[in-house]
């Protein structure tokens, strides 16, 4: 089984100096969601489906076993917001 | 991807100005992530057309390789891959899903 720590070691290794969460969003019905957001230096001027397909490659082990869902947010420094 | 579920793929994706492969159809999406598609589609009044990879086998492995992508669903705009649901949904709060798709409305 995955847990929201192991996402969190795979995506600080993959993206070193940014700010990432990792949460599991499942809605009690015991599949395995997660939720997770980088922030990175990295990802100025970078597309969103360039940002995306390096986070799925960091996770890549977890996808390929048991996460049903994941949601992600993958944004540069300048563009958090709070999300509505 | 056998030559014959490329075919399908490159025929959907050019002939249709918005194609979206989901699980289940705009009436009865089957995930959360498609329903939110779908939803993300429907506010901004444009006409889409939608693939069940559920109901084809051959389709939801082949989208997935085709695109470089590893989820459904996949949303393409004027033949050209835009991303998933996150990603619709990021480009509709930068107002950027609006003008994507300003060329292909009518």
């Amino acid at each position: 089984m995955t847990t929201p720590t192991q996402v969190l070691t795979a995506l600080q290794m993959a993206f070193p100096g940014a700010q990432i969460t990792a949460e599991d969003s499942a809605c009690g019905h015991g599949s395995e969601h997660f939720s997770v957001q980088v922030v990175s230096p990295d990802f100025v001027g970078q597309g969103l489906v360039e940002r995306h397909r390096r986070v799925y490659a960091a996770l890549g082990p977890f996808l390929q076993e048991d996460m049903h869902a994941l949601m992600i947010e993958a944004l540069a420094p300048d563009e958090v917001r709070v999300t509505p | 991807m056998n030559d014959l579920t490329k075919k399908k793929l490159d025929d959907l994706i050019t002939s249709n100005p918005v194609m979206v492969f989901m699980k289940g159809d705009r009436y009865f999406p089957q995930c959360g992530f498609s329903g939110a598609v779908v939803q993300i589609l429907e506010t901004t009044g444009v006409d889409y057309e939608t693939v069940d990879v559920l109901s084809d086998p051959d389709l939801r492995q082949g989208i997935k390789e085709y695109s470089n992508w590893p989820t459904v669903p996949q949303v393409y705009i004027g033949g050209k891959f835009v991303g998933g649901s996150d990603i619709l949904r990021e480009l509709y709060y930068r107002g950027e899903l609006q003008s994507l798709l300003e060329p292909v409305k009518q």
